[in-house]
């Protein structure tokens, strides 16, 4: 028999414990893996195989549209829409053009970036299946997530042993607290 | 004014619906004068609306006219030209001309007759007056000031033939009565002097400020200046001015050879002069009046013997060509000398004419005469004609005498202090709200027209002497044409001729003959004989205010806010002394000084120049009001308390620190150039050869000319006498706002023109230059590319335009402004205007708000003017045809403005001359006004 | 603190310095969130006193919009004045922020980790005093947006050559871009508050701001990726937008304004001015709230370091400001920086600021000196009014004596000119109070990477 996809989550007391239940978990052909640490760690990120992000190729086009729009529009003011005579300097004076242009691509960097942050990681938002875990939070502890489609409750149950063996603290299930899929979200193949 | 005891502040608390009320009667009706005006210039020409039309009239101070032209717009004056065909005026202002627009919609004006302080009617006025005088008139003494008017003495004689009992007095301040008794003692009658300094060669002035003040100074400083400029190349034929002086005077400032000198110095100095001058004209034969110059006893300071001798010998090298000049505050003996000495040279600099005033030097119809008699009680009735003895002639205590009188009457313009102690005030009307006529100082008559219906029922002088009179229409026109018909010699009223003479100004011969009378050496010699010169520790001088004058426009915030030539200090009466005079009585300048003689004292913060006759302290008049004028109330001392007669110029006295260290508020703080000569001011002596002008920068980028007209300046230091006429013209033209004494200590002044003035040394002698500075318009101005909002700007023909509306007021403009010419809105200044001082504001020019930048704009107003005019005439622009305010007021012709792109306009080819610089020339602003450098024609051997 | 409170184990100049004590084993997280749940004593007076002087520089702005700038003691030549100096120096203290965070992550200080979320917040307090002072200084306030070339029928635009729009730009840009980092490191903290808050409101509050921050590891790929990009865009703007203030000066002909040296000049006082304030404030804290530990003696001589290394800067650059006129012999130049300043009415200021900032950091160079809070504190002091005084100098004295000597004139200030200083003074200190009230102010996550890594270190 099959039972409907199963989300888990399993608390480990340190990283080193939840870096070597990782790939078990994965062997145990578990999608949606992700973790939770309290501090950003590579080791982890590395044995998620998480891919690059790609908003820094997007922030660039942003800057550069911004830099030229403001370059654009100094020329434009001066040479095109109301050109006037300013203390007899020549209309094309692109070096006084240079600060605001420069000004105006870092903006673009800066703005852009942190925006399509927000919008790879679904952010903001005040609620989430995670936070409804038990424990979650409480101190520094590492979490290991993931789902089991149409997984056995016997299989479940061997994995679950073979976690706690490696230290998993408590393994419980998370519940779907609203509609809104979660599975984009996760690691592999999901990263903007 | 914030933070000032302001003037419009306290205007607009001042029973502001008295004037509203006027003022809505101004907006109900234009009020143009009844009978015909002619306008100026052109036939009379129905006003179109927002057309201004020139008038010709004069105006009279100190029994002197001056020709004027009035701009009115739409039935009100809004500006104020000289008469060029008038010839104390050839087309020159002084400062108290401009103002007589501000002045005749002043706020504190007398609204209307008083009765004992009571609102009174003229109705009532003329139940009471006459009255129950008899027909012999006896007991009615009338006060005038000294007047030239030729209506007056006509009415005053008819008065005299009605009513034999009638006394007359005169008394303004400030008489040259000293001229009146030399004269009378060398020739035989009161005379008034006629100089004419272009045609001399050497002149030599013992505190004879004839470039700046006195009679037709306008017309001498026209002349002097123009030969000058004309022979800059030639060292002797161009004019050589040595000077003695005590004070300061632009006079001084301009001579080519000045010693400081207190009187008693200056006497001996003089006769120094005169005895080598003697010895070498009149070589063996020793007359009387050698032995009475002549004498070793008198022998000047050595120190100042090379000068002695260097001057004489000039003066008689010159001969005919040489002229001494004096002033009118000297001494008569020293009058005699001059006269004796300039007979002798035989110049033809001088002649003599008969004074335009009337009853000059008259004692018994002096203001003494009169205090004795109201004193003794001879005189029931009193009746003062626009002047002020009550102030001006305070040694006589001349309210006390007033109280003898049954009936008192005052006519002025404001409820002043002679006013207050009258039983009758009665408003006269204002120079531009009159007819009647005038004399110049020639003696040439002008009519005087109004430009306006009397604001507040105003009646002129002549109107009130013709209540005495029967049988005379008393309308102020018809007693105008009655005095004109006089004058003409054919019998009927010849209409033709009154309407010339309306249109231009001035009536043709009318002028007096001037004469060289022969000089009564006997006479001379004998009372010089007797001539005891009296030396004091410390003489103090009185002369007139060169903004204020005596006293009477004192109620003018824009002169009050002039800057003294000298001192730069304005707003406050100071005493001022030469850091020598401040050292020995332990003086700072600004500390508190009480000045005392044996008539008076007044306590004034004291100012210290240098340039000033060690031993000397000079106050000026005209402060210390206490009338209803609540611009001048209260500000300094009433310097006339410190002499005991009208006529004295000054006194001996003592000087004595009272208090701390008042800062005054000064245009200018420092004098001295910092050693940036080279770049700012020039000097060019006579013949020798003009420094080369800064040669032209290499730059990245030309600025291309895209219009057939390039507007430009050329300024003349060698002519500008600082006389600050250019100023005020600007103010009144462009509605420059005044600050107030403290907006001035700020650094806040507003004047969009200024008068640098700095002291520079050629060869260690220092000498006075004044230098105009406004906007220079620069071809590549600094202040525009700093600007973020593209407030300023250039026009096509040259201009730096400034557009207010767009102005945020970041004042980076000012910033990189190397002449600092920009002023800034610190505050809403017209907050306190009215509806009624607003009438004198031009309509052409914006009024600008707070905290938007504003400066020179060439006159902008007028240039556009111009132009659709000619377009209108579908003509080009006439050469010359354009005259910045500055320009057209300036006596000296020392400002020219122009198309500079027209190489035979007047500006090209004064800036075309050798010599001419444009200041901080090396910044590369490439300016588009141009400075001609300050002349100087010292003499060889002196230097 | 002094260095005898340096455990013995710790050998000195490494950066295992970096914690001491508790510090290095204990869960940091709990001990880093107290003062976010207990108001200490001292901190009620202090909000009211800051917040009083905040309401004088609200009284003092609004009489100034309603009178106008005439009530500052500005005069004809003397246009900017105060509020132009407070400007550059409010500015300037804005720098240190950045400079920290920024750069010192780029160049991988493990030091700069504790400190960073204080100079960060310091720096967008300090760049809201100094964006007051543009727009209170025009005269026509209400105009301000006249500098930006919003889409006007009459198509009258901006005029980019002047130096005040790149402000406009490089103002902004800073602190937009400030703003964004320093909130971007605080979401994680944010987080950690959140999950540890004792009370429901509180933990609802702190979620909002977390923005539902919860440590996934695609979360914190992602995180650090824009950090690094954040950091990288910062770092230039530290020189960029202190190099655009200097060329409100520079780009005029002003005497003793138009000089090349400017902008680095300008970046180096304002990182000076910018490390003085972080040691004013960070100082008290660390005592106040015993931070010794995380906040250690290591960090004091890291930053005082830098502080020496910059003042030498600008003490070059006053030397070099002096040969060049010397060298170009230009009269006014040469007027303006000995007579004017070296000599004349502004000799006190020239001296003053040659003393604070130049001479006294030179102490410095004493390793005692840098590793004893007081000494630090008086010094940062010293420096910040001499940073002040400079601006006014280079500002007041170029401005009152230029070029004829017919308008040269002095200053003086008004009474407003005072009160809006202080008064900015006091909005400063009361954000930042309230920012150490309710803000994680030293990064909590941050710390807890240095402490593992330094404990991998010691393992290792």
């Amino acid at each position: 028999m099959t039972l409907p996809e199963a989300r888990w989550m399993a608390r480990f007391a340190t990283e080193r414990d939840l870096l070597d239940a990782i790939p078990i978990v994965r062997r145990a052909g578990a999608t949606d893996v992700d973790a939770a640490t309290p501090v950003e760690s590579d080791a982890v990120l590395d044995s998620l195989e998480i891919r690059r992000s790609r908003i820094p190729t997007a922030a660039f086009f942003a800057a550069v549209g911004l830099g030229v729009g403001a370059w654009w529009i100094e020329w434009w003011t001066r040479n095109e829409s109301f050109p006037s005579d300013v203390g007899a300097r020549p209309n094309v004076s692109s070096w006084a053009d240079l600060p605001i242009v420069f000004e105006s691509t870092v903006l673009g960097v800066a703005v852009s970036s942190f925006v399509l942050l927000l919008v790879a990681l679904r952010l903001p938002r005040l609620r989430h299946p995670w936070f409804a875990v038990a424990q979650f939070g409480a101190d520094d502890a590492c979490w290991l997530a993931w789902a089991e489609p149409h997984a056995s409750s016997s299989r479940h149950a061997d994995l679950a042993a073979e976690l706690a063996a490696l230290g998993a603290t408590t393994i419980l299930p998370v519940l779907p607290d609203d509609a809104e899929p979660d599975a984009v979200e996760n690691g592999a193949g999901s990263s903007l | 004014m914030p933070g000032d005891d302001g003037h419009a502040s306290s205007i607009s608390r001042r029973n502001w619906l008295a004037y509203s009320a006027a003022t809505a009667a101004l907006a109900a009706c234009q009020r143009a004068p009844r009978g015909k005006i002619i306008p100026y210039g052109r036939a009379p020409s129905s006003a179109r609306p927002g057309v201004p039309i020139e008038y010709a009239t004069a105006h009279e101070v100190d029994g002197r006219a001056v020709g004027l032209i009035v701009v009115a717009r739409d039935g009100r004056p809004i500006k104020v030209e000289g008469n060029p065909a008038h010839p104390s005026s050839v087309g020159a202002t002084r400062v108290f001309d401009q103002t007589l627009v501000t002045s005749l919609y002043d706020p504190d004006r007398a609204r209307g007759p008083t009765n004992h302080g009571q609102p009174a009617s003229w109705q009532t006025f003329e139940k009471a007056f006459p009255g129950d005088l008899d027909a012999r008139g006896e007991g009615l003494a009338i006060l005038l000031p000294r007047i030239s008017s030729p209506l007056v003495s006509m009415l005053l004689e008819r008065t005299k033939q009605a009513r034999s009992g009638v006394r007359v007095y005169f008394h303004s301040p400030l008489e040259p009565d000293n001229v009146w008794s030399a004269t009378k003692l060398a020739f035989g009658s009161a005379l008034d002097v006629l100089l004419h300094p272009a045609k001399a060669r050497v002149v030599l002035s013992l505190g004879g400020d004839f470039l700046a003040t006195g009679a037709g100074h306008l017309r001498h400083a026209r002349a002097w200046s123009a030969i000058r400029r004309e022979r800059a190349d030639d060292i002797d034929g161009m004019p050589r001015l040595y000077l003695v002086e005590s004070q300061k005077t632009p006079t001084g400032a301009a001579a080519d050879h000045r010693l400081a000198a207190s009187r008693a110095e200056m006497v001996a100095i003089a006769r120094a002069v005169a005895a080598a001058v003697m010895k070498s004209t009149a070589a063996g034969e020793r007359g009387g009046l050698e032995k009475a110059i002549v004498d070793p006893s008198w022998e000047g300071d050595t120190a100042h013997a090379p000068f002695v001798a260097a001057c004489a010998k000039d003066l008689v090298r010159a001969g005919t060509d040489a002229l001494v000049v004096v002033g009118d505050d000297a001494p008569v003996e020293l009058h005699v000398l001059a006269y004796v000495l300039n007979a002798r040279l035989g110049s033809t600099g001088q002649t003599f004419i008969r004074p335009p005033v009337l009853a000059p030097g008259d004692r018994s119809a002096s203001i003494e005469a009169l205090t004795d008699r109201l004193s003794s009680g001879e005189i029931e009735r009193l009746l003062v004609l626009d002047t002020n003895p009550v102030y001006s002639a305070r040694s006589l205590h001349f309210e006390r005498a007033m109280k003898n009188a049954r009936m008192s009457i005052c006519l002025g313009l404001y409820e002043n202090e002679t006013a207050r102690h009258c039983q009758w005030f009665l408003p006269i009307a204002h120079p531009l709200e009159s007819w009647g006529d005038t004399r110049a100082h020639d003696g040439s008559v002008s009519v005087i027209q109004p430009l306006i219906e009397p604001l507040y029922s105003g009646r002129t002088a002549a109107e009130v002497l013709a209540l005495l009179l029967t049988d005379v229409d008393r309308s102020p026109l018809a007693l105008a044409k009655a005095s004109f018909g006089e004058r003409q010699s054919k019998g009927s009223f010849d209409e033709e001729a009154w309407e010339t003479s309306l249109r231009t100004g001035v009536e043709a011969e009318t002028s007096f003959g001037t004469a060289r009378p022969e000089i009564r050496e006997a006479d001379c010699a004998e009372f010089l004989h007797e001539w005891q010169v009296q030396r004091s520790a410390l003489e103090i001088h009185l002369r007139a205010d060169p903004a204020v004058h005596d006293g009477r426009f004192s109620n003018e915030p824009r002169l009050l806010e002039l800057p003294d030539p000298f001192s730069r200090v304005a707003w406050i009466q100071c005493a001022t002394m030469s850091p020598g005079t401040a050292r020995a009585a332990g003086i700072i300048d600004g500390s508190l000084v009480r000045l005392k003689t044996e008539a008076g004292e007044v306590t004034l913060p004291a100012a210290i120049i240098s340039g000033f006759a060690n031993g000397v302290v000079s106050v000026t008049l005209g402060w210390g009001r206490d009338g209803s004028e609540l611009a001048a109330r209260g500000r300094g001392a009433n310097a006339h308390s410190l002499v005991s007669s009208c006529r004295e110029w000054g006194a001996p006295g003592e000087i004595a620190v009272v208090g701390g260290g008042v800062p005054l508020p000064r245009s200018q703080e420092t004098d001295s150039l910092e050693g940036r000569e080279e770049t700012i001011v020039r000097l060019r002596r006579a013949g020798t050869q003009a420094p080369p002008d800064e040669p032209r920068r290499l730059t990245l980028f030309d600025a291309e000319s895209r219009s057939v007209h390039a507007w430009g300046m050329t300024i003349d230091l060698g002519a500008c006498t600082g006389c600050n006429v250019c100023v005020v013209a600007c103010q009144v033209e462009n509605n420059v706002p005044v600050v107030g004494a403290r907006g001035v200590q700020q650094g806040r002044i507003m004047h969009w023109l200024r008068i640098d003035r700095y002291v520079v040394s050629d060869e260690g002698a220092p000498i006075d230059v004044f230098m105009p500075m406004l906007c220079q318009h620069c071809e590549r101005a600094p202040c525009e590319y700093v600007c973020p909002v593209k407030a300023t700007v250039h026009s096509d023909d040259g201009l730096n335009e400034m557009v207010y509306n767009r102005c945020v007021g970041t004042r980076f403009c000012s910033n990189n402004c190397p002449y600092k010419v920009r002023r800034f809105n610190w505050f809403d200044y017209h907050e306190h205007d009215t509806d009624l001082t607003a009438l004198a504001e031009n309509p052409e020019v914006t009024v600008r708000a707070r905290g938007v930048m504003e400066k020179c704009t060439f006159c902008v107003q007028r240039i556009r003017t111009a132009e659709h005019t000619a377009t209108v005439e579908d003509r080009p622009l006439a050469r010359d045809e354009v005259v910045s305010a500055c320009a057209a007021a300036c006596p000296t012709e020392a400002i020219v403005f122009g198309d500079i792109a027209d190489p035979l306009a007047r500006v090209s080819k004064a800036r075309s001359t050798a010599g001419s610089y444009s200041v901080l020339g090396e910044l590369g602003t490439e300016p588009r006004v141009r400075y001609l450098p300050r002349r100087r024609n010292p003499n060889p051997e002196l230097t | 603190m002094s260095p005898a409170t340096v455990p013995a184990d710790v050998d000195e100049e490494s950066d295992q310095e970096l914690l001491t004590g508790r510090a290095r084993h204990e869960d940091l997280a709990e001990r880093l969130l107290e003062p976010l749940w207990s108001t200490p004593r001292w901190m009620k007076p202090a909000l009211i006193v800051t917040f009083a002087m905040t309401l004088m520089l609200v009284g003092a702005v609004l009489y100034t919009m309603v009178s106008g700038i005439g009530v500052w003691g500005n005069r004809i030549p003397v246009v900017w004045a105060f509020a132009i100096t407070n400007f550059v120096w409010w500015i300037g203290i804005g720098h240190a922020g950045t400079f920290i965070s920024a750069f010192l992550l780029l160049l991988e200080q493990k030091w700069r980790a504790s400190i960073n979320r204080f100079a960060e917040a310091m720096t967008i307090f300090a760049v809201m005093q100094a964006a007051l002072f543009p727009l209170l200084h025009l005269g026509r306030p209400w105009y301000f947006y006249w500098l930006v070339p919003y889409p006007s029928t009459m198509s009258i635009w901006p005029q980019f050559r002047s130096a005040l729009t790149w402000d406009v730009a490089a103002i902004s840009t800073y602190f937009t871009v400030s703003v964004l980092f320093w909130y971007l490191g605080l979401v994680p903290d944010f987080a950690v508050a959140r999950d540890r808050a004792p009370t429901k409101a509180r933990r609802l509050v702190y979620g909002v701001f977390a923005l539902g921050w919860r440590g996934s590891a695609s979360g914190w790929m992602r995180y650090r990726t824009v950090y690094a990009l954040l950091a990288g865009v910062a770092a230039p703007l530290v020189v960029s937008v202190h190099s655009i203030v200097s060329m409100d000066f520079a780009t005029a002909q002003l005497p003793g304004w138009h000089s090349e040296i400017f902008p680095p000049f300008f970046v180096a006082g304002a990182i000076l001015s910018g490390l003085a304030m972080v040691f004013l404030l960070m100082l008290p804290v660390r005592r106040l709230y015993r931070l010794e530990e995380v906040i250690t003696v290591r960090h004091l001589d890291m930053l005082a370091r830098f502080t020496l290394v910059t003042s030498c800067i600008v003490g070059y650059s006053y030397a070099a400001e002096a040969y060049n006129a010397a060298y170009g012999g230009d009269v006014f130049e040469m007027s303006q920086i000995f007579s004017t300043r070296a000599r004349g009415p502004f000799a006190w200021a020239f001296w003053g600021t040659i003393v604070c900032n130049v001479l006294a950091p030179q102490i410095l160079w004493l390793r005692r000196a840098r590793r004893s809070a007081p000494f630090l504190f008086a010094l940062s002091f010293a420096v910040q009014v001499g940073m002040w005084v400079e601006r006014f100098l280079i500002i007041v004295a170029s401005q009152s004596r230029d070029f004829l000597p017919s308008s040269f004139r002095t200053y003086t200030p008004s009474f407003i000119d005072g009160t809006i200083l202080v008064g900015t003074l006091g909005c400063f200190l009361f954000l930042m109070l309230l920012f150490i009230r309710y803000v994680p102010f030293i990064p909590i996550r941050e710390v807890q990477r240095l402490q593992r890594s330094l404990a991998e270190e010691r393992s290792a």
